[in-house]
């Protein structure tokens, strides 16, 4: 195994902070124990709780590079895996002689008309790389199997170039926002984690650390706000980016306390669907009012 | 090996290679405190966040009992 920049869960967790990413201990351990034995981590949880966040980061701590492949209903193994140049090896054999082209077929499945895409990247870069497998449930279960199939070899073989191996595995973090269960098979691969929205504290912390510009003030009272904006019948609940976007658009306003004027001209900034926004404009006083800290 | 068949008497799907993944987990830990041993135990163990309240009631139960895991080194 290569040497890794951290050798405890207490020096990753302080790595990544450094990076501005707050990850709490649950976390911090299951990133680490999935880099230290070599499986990959599936981390679940709702949009915007930072689980896209966790490969980038993670990236750049390992500096490794950040290979990633986002998943969509209907990709299939070629749009993940490689694809041929078809029409770079059209002109190709255009350009060769009708009698040649046929002599130089082989030629023309040859690397230089290999498309990477991101698992090829990824088995090629082995060590030297993140992989980060987006929104995996958006996919079918095809491809799944598929994918399934690349976590356990780290290899491929391409019939006109042959195999393609991983000398060793890249860490590898696969996502899901559930939208339907992952199967068992792949589960067992994987380590797993299921990322939260942070509670009140954290989140304070997190739109600190990512927008210094905020008061200490401020930052409470959205974040108090954005946690029972959750709790609204909503249909998107905003995300940690949300709150940190919307803190930033109150401070860049002149805020300093979050009031239900000011909350209810700024909502676009947390919420991006326009019924949640009517729904949280009927309830701002609930949103704002309950954000008065004690002491206030 | 023994908290694994533990939660296995309590319903939870864990099969001998989660069982492994967490000894291993374990391992490379060391030295490993009561609360790594339960982060390393729920990453490796389960796979449900439905399943996270019953790990939670079944190792509270497992290390009130008073059963040691084995030192590992």
């Amino acid at each position: 195994m290569g040497a890794l920049p951290f050798s405890s869960v207490d020096e990753l967790q302080d790595a990544l902070g450094r990076e501005r990413y707050l990850a709490d201990r649950g976390l911090a351990t299951a990133i680490y124990l999935a880099v230290s034995l070599h499986k990959p981590l599936l981390l679940e949880g709702e949009a915007g709780v930072g689980k896209t966040e966790v490969a980038k980061v993670l990236a750049t701590v390992l500096g490794r590079e950040l290979i990633r492949l986002q998943c969509y209903e209907g990709i299939d193994a070629n749009q993940a895996l490689y694809e041929w140049n078809y029409s770079r090896q059209l002109i190709a054999a255009r350009a060769m002689e009708a009698e040649r082209a046929e002599a130089h077929v082989a030629d023309l499945f040859g690397p230089e008309y290999l498309v990477e895409r991101p698992l090829l990247a990824a088995i090629r870069a082995g060590s030297k790389a993140v992989l980060l497998v987006d929104e995996l449930d958006r996919a079918d279960d095809e491809f799944e199997a598929f994918l399934l199939e690349i976590l356990s070899e780290f290899a491929v073989s391409i019939p006109e170039i042959g195999r393609v191996v991983a000398e060793v595995p890249p860490a590898v973090v696969v996502t899901s926002n559930r939208t339907r269960e992952l199967h068992d098979a792949l589960k067992r691969r994987c380590l797993y984690h299921w990322i939260d929205h942070p509670g009140l504290e954290r989140e304070v912390e997190i739109v600190r650390a990512r927008a210094p510009e905020v008061s200490e003030t401020l930052a409470r009272d959205v974040a108090g706000a954005v946690a029972r904006l959750r709790t609204l019948d909503i249909a998107k609940r905003p995300g940690v980016a949300e709150t940190i976007d919307w803190a930033n658009a109150l401070a860049f306003l002149g805020a300093d306390r979050l009031d239900g004027e000011m909350a209810a001209a700024t909502l676009g900034a947390v919420l991006k669907d326009h019924e949640d926004q009517q729904l949280a404009s009927a309830n701002i006083a609930d949103v704002v009012a309950a954000g008065e800290t004690p002491d206030a | 090996m023994g908290f694994g068949r533990f939660l296995r008497r309590r319903g939870l799907p864990v099969g001998t290679g989660r069982i492994l993944t967490f000894c291993r987990a374990v391992g490379a830990l060391a030295p490993v405190t009561r609360d790594g041993l339960y982060w390393a135990g729920r990453a490796s163990l389960i796979g449900r966040r439905e399943d996270f309240e019953a790990f939670d009631r079944a190792s509270d139960e497992y290390f009130r009992a008073g059963i040691r895991f084995p030192d590992i080194a």
